[in-house]
């Protein structure tokens, strides 16, 4: 889980772990408007420099003035140039950050975390499992593998959220769709205008109820998993009595409050582990033993 | 940690004082004052000033590896543009700290290997102040003889001696002192002042041992607080211990957080941004907001001078894991106590960090204003083990004494 030995580890900004570089912004895309209980979700392009990272570990992202908020990052590291992170404004320095602006200054510190091993469940079928903005990290992998299409078999990808407004990325589910992604969607809430739609298919309801609408080969799927705490709770639940898939194939990432990112502050600590050096991508057998002491979700 | 060999070496009763007043002459020498009554690790011009019979300090020395409040970047911002400050270039100041008790030298061992990010295997994740300051201290441990009345080392192989952990290590012996040499850093100092030391005589480990045998039958004989290790770590280890154990630990927490500032081996801490000295906390010229709230307004910071800074923070303090989204993981203080007794208690964490999380210094016992120290939730985790039924259901069973009375006269 440790030692992944990146050149661009946290430790080369001067020797000093806390010492983050300045990066640029290069693109701003809106994902998603403020309205009504739906907080703004913007999508930040960074300046990537020699920076090396795997889907699934996260950067600390600052505002000088401000602070550092953990952010997944989502674009696959076969993208040359850029660092995308999707933000909901959630808090401070998240809100500050959705207000950034092409060529505006963003402190980057990292990259941290285990992040996901892809090359593990290659021949696999992969299902993605995202709760609103849970897509965010899962995107990045899910480019990863469709950018070697052909190491993998079937790719689902089940998308839910609170309503169809906080759905994420609606611009790219066409091209997900052509490169042979079988989507599906779900909304707690939804208008029949919405239900009535069929591409993709979709339901309104808790994202689990999907899983009854997919067929599955269980010996060769791997599931990946990211949303709210309880989503994960009881997706892998109900992923391993309805689909009969086995804790060790039920990848999840798990989010705290974190102030270091390189396992120092105490922040994120779970039972033993710290999510941000042990984790925060986690197998669902390692997240039932924890569950003995403490429920991780 | 450095794993030199110990090394037994000898200094005369005599020769002491002027070895530390030599040594405070080359460093700044850190050791025990009293101050109004209590005992605490303050720099000294000199071992004329130094406390010479105390059990121990009402706060650990962790302070002087990890400070309460550390600055650990600073940075201006103008027209939204930021510069780095440089990190600092002068090197930290060679100190020097007497007197530390065995049960505070095993928290600094603690910390020390925790920030080495040996822990993770990652060596790169290091943490540079810590790391700066603990090359530039050498910790003279001295050898407890009389245990205080709150002090558990015994239970927990924080003391009354150790075995390594320490740069010095010095017992009181009939003739002398026996002086013990643990790292390298305790080797440099003890090459720096090669006058003083000889070798020690033979028979004086011996007289070590038994003196501390002697320290130990005393803590048995008289000490009221007792840590039952084998027996907590069996229960919070396998999560054995139900909701109702922990809310009845929770429900006499004042979540003063007392217990984790005065702990040895306790390091969370958070990060916070904050306008530099000589900078209006908060902008009050027209056309810029700081928006405090979440969901208000998302305009620049003001431009000035910040500084990044860590603080003590504390795992018994409600918004400790609180996330910006709203999701609060440990929302009772039930929950909370159960985090910061696995914590020092349970296998899992003894085995990552090669040591207890509880050296056994006993200061959350006389901290704690709901009397729910250690000791005492160790000994209620003792009791479900062995107690009929559903014990945990039972409150914690009172103190023969509590600790307030013994320490305050």
């Amino acid at each position: 889980m440790s030692g992944l030995g990146l050149a661009s580890g946290p430790a080369r900004a001067g020797g000093d772990v806390y010492r983050p570089r300045i990066s640029r912004v290069l693109q701003v895309r809106e994902e998603i408007a403020e309205r009504g209980a739906s907080r703004r979700v913007v999508t930040l392009a960074v300046e990537r420099g020699d920076l090396d990272y795997r889907p699934g570990q996260f950067f600390e992202v600052g505002m000088f003035g401000a602070g550092e908020v953990p952010i997944s990052i989502s674009s696959p590291p076969g993208l040359a140039g850029a660092l995308y992170f999707t933000i909901r404004h959630a808090g401070l320095v998240s809100g500050l950050l959705t207000g950034r602006r092409p060529g505006d200054a963003v402190s980057l510190r990292g990259p941290c975390g285990n992040g996901f091993a892809l090359a593990d469940h290659e021949g696999r079928d992969l299902l993605f499992v995202a709760g609103g903005i849970g897509l965010a990290p899962l995107r990045g992998l899910l480019w990863q593998a469709l950018l070697e299409r052909q190491r993998f078999g079937r790719i689902i990808l089940l998308h839910g959220a609170r309503t169809p407004y906080d759905l994420l990325y609606p611009w790219q589910w066409a091209e997900w769709k052509r490169l042979g992604v079988e989507m599906l969607l779900s909304a707690d809430v939804g208008e029949d205008r919405w239900s009535a739609e069929t591409d993709p298919p979709r339901l309104v309801g808790f994202i689990t109820q999907l899983f009854t609408r997919i067929a599955i080969d269980a010996p060769r799927t791997v599931a990946f998993l990211c949303g709210p705490p309880a989503m994960i709770h009881f997706a892998c639940g109900d992923l391993g009595r309805r689909l009969h898939l086995p804790p060790e194939r039920l990848v999840a990432t798990l989010e705290r409050h974190m102030k270091c990112g390189i396992g120092k502050c105490g922040h994120c600590v779970v039972v033993d582990r710290f999510v941000c050096m042990d984790g925060p991508v986690f197998r669902y057998d390692e997240l039932l033993d924890m569950n003995r002491i403490e429920p991780p979700w | 940690m450095n794993a030199a060999p110990s090394s037994a070496r000898w200094l005369a009763p005599e020769a002491l004082d002027p070895l530390l007043a030599r040594i405070a002459d080359e460093a700044e020498l850190v050791g025990p004052v009293e101050i109004e009554g209590e005992v605490v690790f303050v720099p000294v011009r000199g071992p004329q000033e130094l406390c010479r019979d105390y059990v121990n300090s009402l706060v650990p020395p962790k302070e002087y590896l990890l400070p309460a409040a550390e600055r650990l970047l600073a940075y201006a911002v103008a027209g939204g543009e930021p510069t780095l400050e440089p990190p600092p270039a002068a090197p930290e100041r060679e100190r020097v700290l007497f007197g530390v008790r065995a049960c505070d030298v095993a928290g600094m061992a603690y910390l020390e290997r925790y920030f080495s990010g040996e822990l993770f295997g990652r060596p790169d994740t290091a943490d540079a102040p810590f790391q700066r300051r603990r090359a530039a201290t050498t910790v003279i441990s001295v050898t407890c003889e009389r245990p205080g009345p709150t002090c558990m080392c015994v239970c927990c192989a924080g003391g009354p001696s150790l075995e390594r952990g320490y740069d010095w290590q010095l017992t009181r012996l009939e003739r002398g002192w026996l002086v013990e040499i643990g790292s390298e850093r305790g080797a440099a100092l003890a090459r720096r002042h090669e006058a003083w030391l000889g070798i020690a005589p033979p028979g004086a480990i011996e007289e070590k041992r038994a003196r501390v045998h002697a320290t130990v039958e005393r803590f048995r004989a008289a000490n009221p607080h007792r840590v039952p290790t084998m027996a907590a770590t069996r229960m919070v280890s396998a999560g054995r211990l139900d909701e109702a154990f922990w809310a009845s630990v929770g429900d006499r927490c004042f979540e003063c957080g007392g217990c984790a500032y005065v702990c040895p081996t306790c390091w969370c801490f958070n990060v916070v941004d904050v306008p530099g000295v000589g900078e209006a906390p908060f902008p009050d010229s027209p056309g810029t907001e700081v928006p405090m709230v979440p969901g208000g307004p998302t305009s620049a910071v003001r431009d000035g001078r910040y500084e990044r800074i860590r603080l003590r923070d504390n795992c018994q303090l409600a918004g400790f894991v609180r996330q910006a989204g709203g999701n609060y993981p440990r929302w009772t203080c039930g929950e909370r106590c159960l985090t910061r007794f696995f914590h020092k208690l349970s296998e899992q964490f003894k085995e990552r960090m090669g040591a207890p999380g509880c050296t056994g210094c006993g200061r959350c016992i006389v901290t704690c204003l709901g009397e729910r120290g250690i000791d005492r939730v160790a000994e209620g985790m003792r009791d479900v083990l062995t107690g009929p039924g559903r014990a945990s259901r039972a409150p914690l069973k009172p103190a023969a004494a509590t600790a307030r009375e013994q320490v305050t006269p």
